[in-house]
C-alpha cells in the first residue's frame, strides 16, 4: 500500500471505532446527558475522521481543503442542537435527581412546581 | 484600522491572489491569506497578535478534543462506568454573542463537557451552566474552564491585554 492508501485506511478505521464506540455508550450509560455526550463524540470525532479520510484518498482532486471546509462547519453547527437538546431534556426534567450529584442550576432557572407538572 | 477591517483586507487579499493565478487551485486560497496576513500583521502586530491567539486557539481546541474523547472512550467500554455526573454554574467575563457562542461551543465540542443553559444576571453579568460527565472536583473544573477556555477566547477577540472593555 502507497502511504496515501494507508493513512485513508487508518483515519477511516479510526473514525469508524469511534461510531461504534458513540454506539456502545448510547446502549450502556443510564441516563440523557451522559448519552449526549456519546452521541457527540460520533459527530465530532468519527465524522471528522472520515472526511479527512476522503481528503486523503481524493488528494489528487484537491478535495483535502472541502474536507475541512466541512469538518469546521460541522463543527461550528453540530454543538447548537446538542445545546439545545440538553436545555429541553433539563427543562421537562427527566434526569433529575436520580443521576446528578452537583446541580447548580437547580436553583436558578427552574421553578420547582413546574418540573413536577412535566415530570408527572 | 480595526481588526474587523484587517480582517477583511486579508479576505479580499485571498481572493486576489487566488484569481491571479493560472490555474484554479483551492490551495490558492490558503496560499494567498498567508501572504496577506504577513503583510498585514508587518504593518499592523496587533492583528498579527490577534490571528495567532486564534490560530493557537484552535490549536488547542482540537488537542483537547482528541484527548478527551480518549477519556470518554475509555470511560465507555469500563466495566461499570464510573459516572460522576453534575452541572455547575460558571460565572463569565464574556459579554458579547461572539465570545459566549464561541465559548458554549468550544464546551460542547469537548467530549465530556456539555453547555446546557445561560443565564443573564441582574447585575448584567452572565452565568454559564455546565454539564460534566466526569466531576471530579467541582470547583476545580469551573477554574480550568475559564483558565484554559475563556482566557484563550478573550485572548482573540480583546487583546492580549485582555481589557475588560470592549474595543471598536
Amino acid at each position: 500500500m502507497t502511504l496515501q492508501e494507508t493513512t485513508t485506511v487508518v483515519l477511516a478505521a479510526i473514525g469508524v471505532i469511534f461510531m461504534l464506540i458513540s454506539a456502545v455508550g448510547l446502549v450502556r450509560l443510564p441516563d440523557v446527558f451522559s448519552r449526549m455526550h456519546a452521541a457527540g463524540k460520533a459527530t465530532t470525532v468519527g465524522v471528522s475522521c472520515l472526511l479527512l479520510g476522503a481528503g486523503v484518498y481524493f488528494w489528487n482532486d484537491n478535495l483535502l481543503l472541502r474536507a475541512v471546509v466541512l469538518i469546521a462547519l460541522i463543527f461550528a453547527t453540530s454543538p447548537i442542537s446538542t445545546s439545545a437538546m440538553a436545555r429541553a431534556a433539563y427543562r421537562t426534567g427527566s434526569t433529575r435527581p436520580l443521576h446528578l450529584r452537583v446541580d447548580e442550576m437547580q436553583e436558578e432557572t427552574i421553578d420547582p412546581s413546574d418540573v413536577a407538572n412535566h415530570t408527572s | 484600522m480595526t481588526i474587523r477591517f484587517s480582517l477583511l483586507l486579508n479576505f479580499l487579499a485571498a481572493i486576489v491572489w487566488a484569481s491571479l493565478q493560472p490555474v484554479a487551485e483551492s490551495q490558492n486560497y490558503v496560499v494567498g491569506f498567508v501572504i496577506g496576513f504577513i503583510v498585514l500583521a508587518v504593518f499592523q502586530p496587533e492583528y498579527g497578535r490577534r490571528v495567532g491567539a486564534t490560530v493557537a486557539f484552535v490549536i488547542f481546541l482540537l488537542w483537547s478534543i482528541v484527548v478527551s474523547s480518549i477519556q470518554v472512550a475509555k470511560l465507555i467500554l469500563s466495566r461499570s462506568p464510573p459516572l460522576d455526573q453534575g452541572i455547575i454554574a460558571i460565572p463569565l467575563r464574556a459579554e458579547t454573542a461572539l465570545e459566549i457562542a464561541t465559548l458554549a461551543t468550544a464546551i460542547t465540542l469537548t467530549p465530556g463537557t456539555l453547555s446546557v443553559d445561560v443565564k443573564l444576571d441582574g447585575d448584567g453579568g452572565r452565568t454559564l451552566f455546565v454539564h460534566s460527565l466526569k466531576l471530579g472536583d467541582a470547583e476545580a473544573l469551573k477554574r480550568d474552564i475559564q483558565t484554559e477556555f475563556e482566557d484563550r477566547i478573550l485572548r482573540f477577540t480583546r487583546g492580549a491585554n485582555r481589557k475588560l472593555h470592549l474595543e471598536d
